[in-house]
């Protein structure tokens, strides 16, 4: 299924952090990155945020009302979970797991956008383990990924199934072979 | 958002949204409600018109919610109202989806096990749901009762009433999902609607009356009990 391209805004960050961020957006796929909001940007069309935290609280109103798919990248991660829409990672955690966490929102951010997507590989990784019985902090073990981006990924996976409950998802898993 | 008053024509109110008849069937009020308006047929049935209507008006609406006026009802009304819509599920709404549904797995001749994967899955959240009934009808209820024929004081801190899990009602809605989007094969369609059509009103009828439970009888227990 063809999708249009998305719009990622990418800010508060320094040349060095944007360069590395631009370059793992890149890496997933074709988006136009912007690292300024400035007063001719459309904020409609803006698909996603990555953001430091002092530039969170400064357009606080802006992420919460509008509820775009935002990830933060902060020095350190106290709470996870404050809102559907936000996701926080540790910016020195490991590169893997921001990685991760920049594929989670990207693909989140496609999710919005198409409704009924199929799931990512990833994604299905997730099922087939909450499908197998594992609470989400096995699942982080065994797939060596946070247990904030295995939420986030459940919540995607519901979002694109219409199934929200765990034993709905493992008969979903059963029905498609995902797991036997 | 429509709301009815106690001069309305009940017939209207069914040909408004005819999901309203299972709400005036538990209140003993059947089909054939002529050109009465809601407080002629309250009177004939010896029923609360003001009560009923606001209970209609709850169930017809998904962003109208009386707090203050249903909290001026006594706490016996509402429980005989919730029981009486749980004794709904128990004898009809549940054996409704479940005989449509046998009859849609005798029916069709997919031999993929989806529908009996399906229908292990409806018959999970059936459980669930007859266990809170049963828990109603020998715990709760008995205990609200027990705390006296009183109405909730309107100033009583209603705040910090936790955020409940609804496990029952994601349940109904992974199986409209399940139904509505990823049903695979050949099924016999006109059962299938049906199924689904039972599911949907079951699945509304308990989202609108948790609404009553959770912002009426949950307070009104910890007010009185704390």
């Amino acid at each position: 299924m063809a999708a249009s391209v998305r719009t990622i805004a990418v800010i508060g960050f320094d040349a060095l952090q944007l360069y590395s961020i631009t370059e793992l957006i890149r890496r997933e796929n074709d988006y136009v990155i912007l690292d300024t909001l400035d007063e001719q940007c459309d904020i409609d069309s803006i698909d996603a945020f990555i953001i430091t935290p002092s530039e969170f609280v400064s357009r606080f109103d802006l992420f919460l009302t509008k509820r775009t798919k935002t990830l933060i990248l902060a020095d350190k991660v106290s709470s996870v979970g404050m809102d559907m829409s936000v996701s926080v990672v540790a910016i020195n955690s490991r590169l893997s797991e921001i990685e991760e966490a920049i594929s989670v929102l990207l693909n989140s951010a496609e999710c919005g956008a198409i409704s009924n997507s199929e799931l990512s590989a990833r994604e299905r990784d997730v099922l087939k383990e909450i499908a197998s019985g594992k609470i989400i902090k096995e699942v982080a073990d065994t797939l060596n990924i946070s247990v904030n981006t295995v939420l986030t990924h459940r919540k995607n996976i519901s979002a694109k199934l219409g199934i929200r409950s765990v034993s709905g998802l493992s008969v979903y898993a059963l029905m498609n072979g995902i797991i036997k | 958002m429509t709301l009815f008053n106690i001069n309305s024509k009940l017939c209207d109110i069914i040909f408004y949204d005819s999901s309203v008849i299972s709400v005036i069937n538990r209140f003993g009020i059947n089909l054939g409600v002529g050109d009465y308006t809601v407080a002629e047929i309250c009177r004939s049935h010896n029923l609360d018109e003001n009560f009923l209507i606001v209970i209609i008006n709850t169930f017809l609406n998904e962003k109208y919610f009386p707090e203050r006026l249903l909290k001026t009802y006594s706490i016996t009304k509402i429980v005989n109202y919730l029981e009486k819509t749980n004794s709904y599920y128990e004898q009809f709404q549940l054996p409704n989806i479940e005989r449509h549904f046998n009859l849609l797995i005798m029916k069709s001749n997919a031999d993929d096990g989806n529908l009996h994967l399906l229908k292990r899955f409806f018959d999970e959240m059936k459980n669930e749901l007859l266990f809170r009934i049963n828990f109603d009808r020998q715990e709760w209820f008995p205990q609200l009762l027990q705390l006296g024929n009183t109405t909730l004081d309107e100033d009583i801190e209603l705040d910090n009433i936790p955020e409940s899990a609804h496990p029952i009602e994601d349940k109904l809605n992974d199986l409209k999902s399940f139904f509505i989007i990823h049903l695979k094969g050949k099924y016999d369609v006109n059962l299938c609607q049906a199924v689904v059509s039972s599911i949907i009103a079951l699945e509304k009828d308990l989202k609108q009356n948790n609404r009553i439970r959770e912002r009426i009888l949950l307070p009104f227990e910890r007010a009185l009990t704390e």
